[in-house]
């Protein structure tokens, strides 16, 4: 069901000349987690400020469950937004601050009490809600100022980059918690990172975004496996860039590259344009006999956890990274071995500039 | 106030960022402490002491008694004279805070320059004396406020309450010290970052209620200090109002130099002073009382 929740039409923002969106055309659907990728500076948190009510849009509209916000102040938007570094108010407590929103809207007493004790238990801080904000941790600040997003019952949570201040350990921690979060509250996220792997683990659907406009929308397996372009086969993951001359024989359709064909699947991309062939570590099948596209030495060989990675320097000079898995019965090639690199057609995305 | 987000906390506290091998403990603190101490606190106590001295003919006798307070208890003109004293303290401390409070935040959320501050604090180049005898020149019988008027027709002969008054005292005072509050103000709001305001708008708050729950309780130590600091001044002050206040004008400040530079009664003058200094601090315990109750005091539990 097509349930569209939050929407941007053509929502463009202008500083003066500098164009910070450009035509914006997104819908987030209900109860969804939606994520703003996309480098530093793409405009993410400008998108963001602009569904809070922090900034208007040059022009366009942004529409929340049916309702236009042009004229409608941050305070009386359903929206609430989880601030980079949280701004907890320091001159309050732990409880005071998640009671916040509620004693805003003059609730009664027992009520605020009854909430704010259940938002606590939300986000396992029960014992903390006398603390003062400068008594807790950074990991646990950021569980109060959720809970103090969440109390008012928002129709969409808005998170920018919320981990970007907790070190590693604590951030994988949080993203369970975000996603227990959002399961039990059913409330729906719009959240930003520039990290693709935030993104992968986290989300419904990715939206990836470079300056100022959006590049691709999908799944995260959508936007691992089919990049529909360079920026976007780069921006998830690693992945060998291979540049060439798309050309179609009457049984196989393949990119002559520098090292030689590569086959791919036909994609009616007209023959003799040029194109990029983008090729994941993983699709790579190292083998020491002739068969297979490229050839060329093995130059490095890195460790990585659970994976083996192989530096394969080919024939015109084109380095390639090749993945070994440490269980395959292929054992690695040791340095300097001559080896060839081949690939199944349907692993070999090929995208545009 | 001052607030670290843990994020932001670069060095481990124990690590000195400076190479300089700093004091341990109170090894800053104290040569601000000691100034004061020599300063301040001893000639405070001994004012205190000769408070309860006697003055004859040209010399203290130490006879510890409380005469002197029981004269100034009984007399109705140095009541009146403290009254207008803490007068012009309450009108300048609180003018001075109306007026600063907004240039203030419009210094720190919406000025791109430092520009007005500078401004602001420009008047400090010239001397006390002589915005005094401007603003004398301005309000005078003939000055620019009075002539202005007539030749206006708006009356039709100067208006003489405008100088030689309280209210030209307070007008004086209060453009002596706005400065000092406006750069005590931003001080104070500048450590109440903008991320703060919006946090408080997202969550439904209004314009108002960010000002009285988020801004007045997060720069508290701010509105304490520039009330206060101008009310003592402005209430403790003898030149103004001997230069502008007019019969009507006189202060306790006034009567107590006065036992110290022409009667020479060093007790009284002692005992004058505490309790004026008495009265200052009821000022301040009001006022620090009044922001508890209407909810503008940082660190206090609603639930
Ligand atoms: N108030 C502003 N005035 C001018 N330029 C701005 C303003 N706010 C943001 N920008 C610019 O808009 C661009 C996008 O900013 P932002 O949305 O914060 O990026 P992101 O969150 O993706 O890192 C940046 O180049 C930034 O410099
Ligand atoms: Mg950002």
């Amino acid at each position: 069901m097509e349930d569209n929740f939050v929407e941007f039409h053509n929502v463009t923002k202008k500083w003066g000349d500098f164009v910070g969106l450009d035509g914006i055309n997104l819908k987030i659907r209900r109860g969804e987690i939606l994520t703003l990728l996309g480098p530093s500076g793409c405009g993410k948190s400008t998108l963001m400020r602009i569904a809070a009510g922090f900034e208007l849009p040059t022009t366009g509209d942004v529409i929340i469950d049916g309702r236009q916000m042009a004229d409608t102040p941050p305070e009386k938007r359903e929206v609430n937004m989880l601030f980079q570094r949280y701004a907890l108010f320091p001159h309050l407590d732990v409880f005071d601050n998640i009671a916040f929103p509620l004693r805003i809207q003059k609730r009664p007493k027992e009520e605020i009490r009854q909430r704010v004790e259940k938002m606590l238990e939300l986000v396992q801080l029960k014992e903390f809600s006398s603390r003062w904000i400068n008594e807790i941790s950074g990991g646990q600040a950021q569980r109060v100022a959720l809970a103090r997003a969440l109390i008012g019952q928002p129709k969409v949570l808005l998170l920018d980059e919320p981990l970007s201040a907790l070190d590693l350990k604590i951030r994988h921690h949080m993203l369970e918690e975000l996603k227990r979060i959002h399961r039990e509250t059913g409330t729906t996220f719009l959240y930003v990172t520039h990290d693709q792997d935030e993104a992968m683990i986290l989300s419904d659907r990715i939206v990836l975004m470079n300056a100022g406009q959006i590049v691709q929308m999908g799944t995260p397996d959508e936007m691992y496996g089919k990049p529909q372009s360079l920026f976007a086969a780069k921006f998830f993951g690693e992945t060998n860039i291979v540049e060439g001359k798309l050309v179609r024989s009457a049984d196989r359709c393949a990119v002559e590259t520098t090292d030689g064909l590569i086959t791919v699947e036909d994609k009616m991309i007209s023959e003799g344009s040029r194109v990029y062939a983008s090729i994941r570590p993983e699709a790579f099948v190292i083998s020491n006999h002739a068969e297979g596209n490229i050839r060329g030495i093995v130059e490095d060989i890195e460790n990585i956890g659970a994976r083996t990675v192989c530096r394969v320097r080919s024939g015109s000079g084109h380095a390639y990274r090749a993945q070994v898995f440490r269980t395959s019965a292929i054992s690695t090639p040791p340095i300097g071995a001559n080896v060839a690199l081949s690939c199944a057609p349907a692993d070999v995305v090929l995208v545009s500039q | 106030m001052s607030v670290d987000f843990p994020a932001r906390r670069f060095y481990p506290a124990t690590v000195n960022p400076l190479s300089i091998r700093l004091p341990r403990g109170w090894g800053l603190a104290t040569p601000p402490v000691a100034f004061l101490l020599f300063f301040f606190v001893l000639p405070a106590i001994t004012l205190f002491v000769t408070s309860f001295f006697a003055a004859q003919a040209f010399q203290i006798v130490p006879d510890w008694n409380v005469g002197n307070y029981l004269r100034i208890f009984k007399a109705a003109g140095f009541w009146k004279a403290n009254f207008q004293g803490l007068t012009n303290g309450f009108f300048v401390a609180t003018i001075s805070v109306l007026l600063a409070f907004p240039a203030a935040f419009y210094v720190v959320y919406r000025a791109k320059t430092n520009l007005i501050l500078y401004m602001a604090l420009l008047s400090w180049f010239s001397s006390y004396l002589v915005r005094i005898f401007a603003w004398r020149t301005i309000l005078g019988t003939n000055g620019m406020v009075n002539s202005a008027l007539i030749n206006l027709g708006l009356i039709d002969a100067p208006l003489d309450f405008l100088i030689f008054s309280p209210t030209a005292a307070i007008i004086t005072l209060v453009h002596i010290m706005v400065p000092f509050a406006l750069l005590i103000l931003v001080s104070a709001l500048q450590d109440v970052k903008a991320e703060y305001l919006e946090a408080a708008r997202d969550l439904g708050a209004t314009r108002w209620q960010v000002l009285t729950r988020v801004i007045l309780p997060m720069c508290h130590k701010g509105l304490v200090g520039a009330f206060m600091f101008s009310f003592i001044l402005a209430a403790g002050d003898f030149i103004i109002p001997q230069l502008m206040g007019g019969r009507d004008g006189i202060t306790s400040g006034l009567l107590i130099s006065g036992q110290f530079r022409s009667v020479g009664n060093w007790p009284l003058g002692s005992a004058m002073a505490w309790t004026l200094m008495s009265c200052l601090l009821i000022v301040y315990l009001l006022f620090v009382g009044l922001l508890y109750v209407a909810r503008l005091s940082p660190g206090r539990r609603y639930h």
